[in-house]
């Protein structure tokens, strides 16, 4: 006949989760925090300000999973979170910070000769420019795609359809489709 | 061969088509070399957003300007706080566990985030702030639908259901009306914060008192009491319960000077019944606690008339507005409701959608990026730019390019001739989408519930996207017609096959005759592959805007008032 578990014994199985989790969500961190803090400066968050939110996007997971949340995908989660959250911290700030990137020899890096990373460097430049060109919400599904979250993932995190998502998304492929052609 | 829809290909690259949808389109690729090469173009561009997301964002954006915190502090801090969380609350989350996230997660998330600050409030002042409780009512109360709705008020000698939101006129208790009047509190919708807040803010003078009322068996009953007394009004006390979940007005009660009592309960069911009717004679339960209006059973029959002309006055405001072109504003008919959503919409559009559906009843417009925070300023706009094109760096030209170059006078020529093109074809896709969508909503079974005016309405959107398409479709050959005969290009006698009796299935005719015209615009303009020798485009062009304009044209005869 099955008992209830004594205090001490709750009290060790309890301590025995919460190592679990700080384990789970410590790994996440390590593995996601430069996406997360990524996706928060091409909302317009300055760099602190992104750094610190994206920290406290784990944090909020931590409490999320110790309060016992059950989340199908912690990764889709966390850029949920942190896109809710760098809205509101961008309506706080007082300027947005644009996304722009500082060209350098390492965004040329790679693998050819130098005239094929030209023209690498060059396409990325346009795709770049293409990128801004989209409308906010196309912009928004096509980094959270990048992320690889699911059209319903994403739909979640901006609060529209899976099928407004992927409709976004095609019009964001079409225009960047072009890019090769120009 | 019917090739997949637009965006299907993406959806299947990107595996979220069903199982049986995407067994189809495998079958059809593997027969069909155009969508292939298609799904092909699209993994390239893939591959360049995740080239783009390595070589660029990774790396040129700013690094972080501290090294990453270590985590564990902010763990002990949680567990800590966590640990000195009631015993009550945590043996409520082990019996009622959260639910995983759903779709409306976002919604919730609101509504947690203001419950959250309340009880924060709760805790830190002894005495409630009635007016920011109310306040936070009232926004909530504000971003939901809110569709017709019962009450059951009852007094001392008469009970009587009534129906809020109906437009009903006639006054069905004129005694409990002149009450309600004489103490100047909102009769056409007196079980609701507004309706309290407006009354308890003329107030000269009152006392305020707030109770929260929880039930540990299930925290989806808790509630907050408000009770507003005062001796400045003919309502000398006023008690209003909301639902600490949603913040749904559940309960009044209403105590007035010459000591009449008046109390409110909000029912749910038969959402249909007459504006006003006598105790006893309707049915219904008062609302369940716990149960938010989003939870409500949807009516049996989904396409009731009402909503159907109600969604179409709202198809209409949102037209008048522009925004039924473009990125989409959906629009979705729940509980007898119109609910009107977007996102990242720039605020100037939001408010032009406010200003032309906020009047209506039984509409609400829900702009949400979840915690309800505009989209930023300086956002670019979901405009139709095409970006100019440029030196391809080397590459081969496309085949058409250098000669349409030569033709037009140089590359700057061509640059413009593309940009106009490139923004007529988006402009007739758009007018064809949005009449396609018209045809999906009201198909023709739909169509027969509307009244005539309401016909009539919905017939001049349509007339009105396709007479634009015309214009634009117009222009767009004739500034193509002399070039592609220029080029080799021979207008073959029409052949358009237009069988269609109604116009919402030649809308999806002219709709694939549109994608046509854009997909051997991309090729003739070298943004494209072409799927058939090359040297056909000019033609095969030709035959598409002639289909094109066949296709206009039939569905303007079938929507005409003549054809009908």
């Amino acid at each position: 006949m099955p008992f209830l578990p004594r205090g001490a014994e709750l009290a060790a199985m309890t301590e025995r989760n919460t190592a679990t989790l700080r384990d789970e969500v410590g790994t996440l961190y390590e593995e996601a925090r430069d996406d997360v803090y990524r996706y928060l400066l091409t909302l317009g968050l300055h760099p602190p300000r992104a750094q610190e939110a994206a920290q406290e996007v784990f944090l909020r997971l931590y409490t999320a999973l110790r309060k016992g949340d059950k989340l199908e995908n912690p990764r889709a989660w966390v850029f949920r979170v942190a896109h809710n959250l760098g809205l509101k911290i961008r309506t706080r700030q007082n300027s947005e910070e644009p996304l722009a990137p500082e060209w350098g020899e390492q965004n040329a890096g790679q693998t050819g000769n130098p005239e094929s990373k030209l023209l690498e460097r060059e396409r990325m430049t346009r795709f770049h420019s293409a990128v801004e060109g989209l409308s906010e919400q196309q912009r928004r599904c096509l980094f959270l795609r990048m992320e690889g979250l699911r059209y319903p993932e994403i739909g979640s995190a901006l609060g529209i359809s899976a099928s407004t998502v992927g409709e976004f998304l095609r019009r964001a492929m079409e225009r960047l489709k072009k890019v090769r052609y120009e | 061969m019917r090739h997949p829809e637009e965006g299907q290909l993406l959806r299947y690259l990107d595996g979220e088509l069903p199982g049986r949808k995407a067994r189809q389109v495998r079958k059809h690729l593997e027969a069909c070399w155009h969508c292939r090469a298609e799904l092909e173009e699209l993994q390239t561009t893939a591959g360049d957003c995740v080239r783009y997301r390595k070589n660029i964002l990774g790396t040129c954006l700013p690094p972080p300007p501290d090294p990453w915190q270590d985590l564990s502090r902010g763990f002990d801090r949680i567990d800590a706080s966590l640990e000195g969380e009631s015993l009550a609350a945590r043996l409520a989350r082990a019996i009622f566990p959260p639910r995983p996230a759903v779709r409306w997660a976002a919604s919730a998330a609101i509504a947690i985030a203001v419950v959250c600050t309340l009880v924060y409030q709760l805790r830190e002042t002894p005495s409630v702030q009635a007016a920011a409780l109310l306040k936070k009512a009232v926004a909530v109360a504000d971003s939901r639908p809110r569709p017709t709705r019962r009450i059951r008020i009852s007094t001392a000698s008469q009970q009587l259901t009534r129906v809020i939101g109906a437009g009903q006129t006639a006054s069905e208790a004129p005694a409990i009306e002149r009450l309600f009047r004489s103490a100047n509190y909102n009769w056409d919708d007196p079980l609701s914060a507004r309706a309290f807040e407006t009354w308890r803010d003329q107030l000269p003078a009152k006392r305020d008192e707030v109770a929260a009322i929880e039930d540990p068996q299930s925290p989806g009953r808790n509630s907050y009491r408000i009770q507003t007394t005062t001796d400045a009004s003919e309502l000398v006390s006023a008690t209003l319960t909301l639902r600490m979940t949603d913040f749904e007005p559940m309960e009044g009660r209403f105590e007035f000077r010459n000591r009449d009592w008046v109390e409110m309960t909000e029912l749910t069911d038969q959402p249909n019944e007459p504006a006003s009717t006598v105790a006893g004679a309707t049915g219904g339960m008062p609302r369940q606690p716990g149960m938010p209006p989003d939870r409500v059973e949807p009516p049996a029959e989904p396409m009731n008339p009402a909503g159907v002309a109600e969604e179409l006055q709202v198809v209409a405001a949102l037209h008048q507005v522009g925004a039924d072109l473009g990125d989409p504003v959906e629009i979705a008919r729940e509980s007898g409701q119109i609910l009107v959503s977007g996102t990242g919409i720039p605020p100037q559009h939001q408010k032009q959608i406010h200003e032309a559906l906020d009047s209506m009843a039984g509409v609400v417009v829900r702009f949400t990026e979840p915690d309800g925070v505009p989209s930023g300023p300086g956002a670019p706009s979901a405009g139709l730019e095409t970006p100019a094109l440029r030196d391809s760096a080397g590459s081969a030209p496309p085949p058409f390019q250098s000669r349409l170059e030569e033709r037009l006078g140089g590359r700057p020529q061509f640059e413009r001739f593309s940009s106009q093109l490139l923004d007529g074809s988006e402009a007739v896709m758009s007018r064809a989408h949005a009449l396609r969508r018209l045809a999906q909503e009201f198909p023709p079974d739909v169509e027969r519930q509307l009244s005539a005016e309401g016909r009539r309405t919905l017939l001049d959107l349509c007339r009105e996207h396709v007479a634009a398409l015309a214009r634009q479709s117009g222009e767009m050959d004739a500034a193509l017609r002399r070039v592609l005969i220029s080029l080799g290009g021979t207008a073959a006698p029409g052949e358009a096959h237009l069988e269609s009796a109604a116009w919402q299935p030649a809308s999806e005719e002219l709709l694939s005759a549109a994608r046509r015209v854009e997909t051997l615009l991309a090729v003739l303009l070298g943004m494209a592959a072409a799927d058939n020798p090359a040297d056909h485009t000019p033609s095969q062009l030709l035959a598409a805007l002639a289909q094109l304009k066949a296709s206009q044209e039939h569905c303007q005869r079938l929507l005409s008032y003549d054809g009908r």
